[in-house]
């Protein structure tokens, strides 16, 4: 239920226009938006100040003599002896009609002086007769004012009454709910703290919110350091709870359909319904560098009696990577590596053939697979990336395929079976190396 | 005016105007004690400026009665009351949109001397800055108390346009006034 039409529904509630059939579901929203309830008491009290617009609702007692004048009527006789309603009408009335004379006057005055004099012989002689009458009108005016101003907070009232009951009625069973569901499966981390943790320790640590009422619960995971400002009771699907403090992020994907949200601030007490997760709230980290190299050489084609060369850096490499979302990354890769080479070719009309295992420098770019859902293990998850680029002397593709596991939210480490191939050309002809090897690395993610 | 006067329906005392003029003056008396307080509120908050106000407030009673000499069948007083009083609104509307001038604007805004509380001259002075029929549902709804449905019969409007209408004009006013507001709801 989004905020327009919640306030659609309330107006209407208040209107007495909204079907019966759609109050309850206003009720669990007003029960669980301050939001909400701040909209409600600002639109009564406009109704409130709009219900004593006094000025608005009393007619000048001029008119009321013109249009029973016009029609050859005398003013109805009188029902009540309160003439204040009718004192205040008039007064406002003489004021408005002063000031407007007085700019008048100033202007025309000598024609006016005519006109006024003999307008004021007509309008006494006009009202003489029935002065008790108008105070008489007045009062009756006065007394439906009263009675439709009475009827309107009498109607309000009830309505107030109607709406705490209910609210009070909705709040209960939004405690209930919260307290009967409980599943266990969950994994989290903090962003800037993270925990990752098995399910026993999960159920241990909400072990005293899910055997408390939700009011009393104090935020839980006591052992974290931080002072939580809320609790949050998180339930999916009818079948799964978990709770987390302000600092507690998802690691995993949860199912998000169907998924109700309550928080409950643990300062006022308030249970508020949210989203599943706010919009701007990131639950994992955007930027990750690794650091990598080649642990070992599996294969190689050609096969060269040569050693591999053992230079500085040799078999390192960096890749600089963006995350899209929680599954794909794309970034840049570069390094050295040494690559078996055999060639052959045309030197001084001779044919000689060559063979080196030298180290090139290498970069370009890669897209990288985290598939969450498969996360095991208390955090492993299988990552796949595909490499593009260029080295000193050809083209070079890669695939790799392995395993990351998190240390911490900013520290994970890898490790995987990656597959090359180097694309290289000599005079007029092209040559091509292949290799496999063991890759690790330490990521860091910011 | 007799109790069983008072008793009578508003359909009844509508067609008791063409009767003779003892009985047609008893009914259109208690009609107008019914009434009249919610069709000047409309011409006032519709109008702004109360001569104006008052004017058509006046012809509105009087067309009302001269009607009610035709053959006509009533279902809703207070709805054709206040459709005579939006026709004869529009029509002094027209002629203000006509002749308007700074000084009239500067008096209608002004011309509150009655109001009594702040946020009722706020709301009244936000008001002002709606759009015509917008502020004019809400006159209807507020202040004259009409259903959707009768708001949709006064003015000729269906009733998903009387709903955006209203609810528009609430938000509106609630965003113009909603610093005091929120004081005042707390």
């Amino acid at each position: 239920m989004n905020n327009h039409n919640t306030s659609d529904l309330l107006q209407a509630f208040l209107d007495g226009e909204l079907e019966q059939s759609h109050e309850q579901p206003l009720f669990n929203e007003l029960a669980s938006s301050g939001e909400l309830r701040n909209e409600m008491r600002e639109l009564l009290a406009m109704r409130s100040a709009v219900q004593q617009d006094i000025e608005a609702f009393t007619p000048p007692l001029a008119a009321t003599s013109n249009i029973f004048s016009t029609l050859g009527f005398s003013l109805p006789a009188a029902t009540s002896a309160s003439a204040v309603g009718a004192g205040e009408a008039f007064s406002a009335s003489s004021a408005a009609a002063t000031a407007s004379v007085a700019s008048w006057w100033g202007k025309f005055w000598l024609p006016s002086a005519t006109a006024l004099i003999g307008a004021g012989v007509t309008f006494w002689l006009l009202n003489w007769g029935y002065n008790s009458n108008l105070n008489a009108m007045a009062s009756a005016q006065s007394a439906e004012i009263e009675k439709i101003r009475s009827e309107a907070a009498t109607q309000l009232t009830n309505q107030a009454n109607s709406f705490r009951s209910q609210l009070q009625d909705a709040q209960s069973k939004v405690v209930v709910q919260t307290q009967k569901v409980y599943v266990p499966k969950i994994e989290y981390r903090y962003i800037d703290k993270p925990v990752v943790t098995d399910n026993a320790t999960i159920q241990n640590e909400n072990k005293s919110v899910l055997n408390t009422p939700v009011e009393e619960s104090a935020p839980i995971i006591a052992a974290h350091d931080r002072q939580p400002l809320f609790a949050q009771h998180y339930t999916s699907g009818g079948n799964s709870i978990f709770t987390t403090q302000n600092s507690l992020h998802f690691a995993s994907p949860i199912s998000q359909d169907n998924a109700l949200v309550q928080s409950h601030d643990a300062l006022t007490g308030e249970i508020l319904e949210r989203d599943f997760l706010p919009q701007d709230e990131q639950y994992y980290q955007r930027w990750s560098a690794k650091f990598g190299g080649v642990a070992a050489t599996i294969t190689a084609t050609p096969t060269t009696s040569l050693t591999e060369p053992s230079a500085a850096f040799n078999d390192l490499n960096l890749q600089l990577m963006y995350s899209t979302n929680e599954e794909w990354s794309f970034g840049v890769r570069f390094g050295r590596e040494a690559f078996p080479l055999s060639y052959n070719g045309t030197i001084s009309g001779r044919n000689i053939e060559r063979q080196q295992y030298s180290s090139v420098y290498w970069g370009g770019v890669v897209a990288q697979f985290v598939p969450t859902s498969l996360s095991f293990w208390g955090g492993f998850q299988p990552y796949f990336s595909v490499f593009g680029g260029r080295s000193e002397i050809g083209w070079l593709g890669r695939t790799e395929a392995g395993l990351q596991y998190p240390l911490s939210s900013q520290f994970s480490i890898s490790a995987g079976i990656d597959g090359s191939g180097l694309f290289y050309p000599f005079q007029d002809k092209s040559f091509q190396t292949y290799k496999s090897g063991i890759n690790t690395g330490i990521i860091i993610h910011f | 005016m007799s109790k069983s006067i008072s008793q009578h329906t508003d359909a009844d005392l509508f067609y008791q105007m063409r009767e003779e003029k003892i009985v047609a003056e008893q009914a259109f008396a208690e009609l107008y004690a019914r009434h009249s307080p919610r069709v000047f509120a409309y011409c006032r908050r519709i109008l702004g400026d109360r001569d104006r106000a008052q004017d058509a407030f006046q012809d509105t009673f009087i067309k009302f009665f001269q009607s009610a000499q035709q053959e006509r069948i009533m279902t809703n007083v207070p709805a054709f009351l206040l459709r005579i009083a939006r026709n004869l609104c529009l029509n002094a509307q027209r002629t203000r949109h006509q002749t308007v001038q700074f000084e009239d604007f500067h008096a209608s805004m002004h011309d509150e001397s009655a109001e009594k509380t702040e946020l009722l001259k706020l709301i009244t002075a936000a008001m002002d800055l709606l759009p015509d029929d917008y502020r004019e549902t809400f006159v209807l709804r507020e202040y004259d108390g009409l259903s959707y449905q009768e708001i949709c019969e006064v003015t000729n409007s269906s009733m998903a346009t009387v709903k955006i209408r209203l609810f528009r004009a609430k938000q509106k006013i609630r965003e113009i006034l909603s610093p005091y507001l929120a004081d005042l709801a707390k």
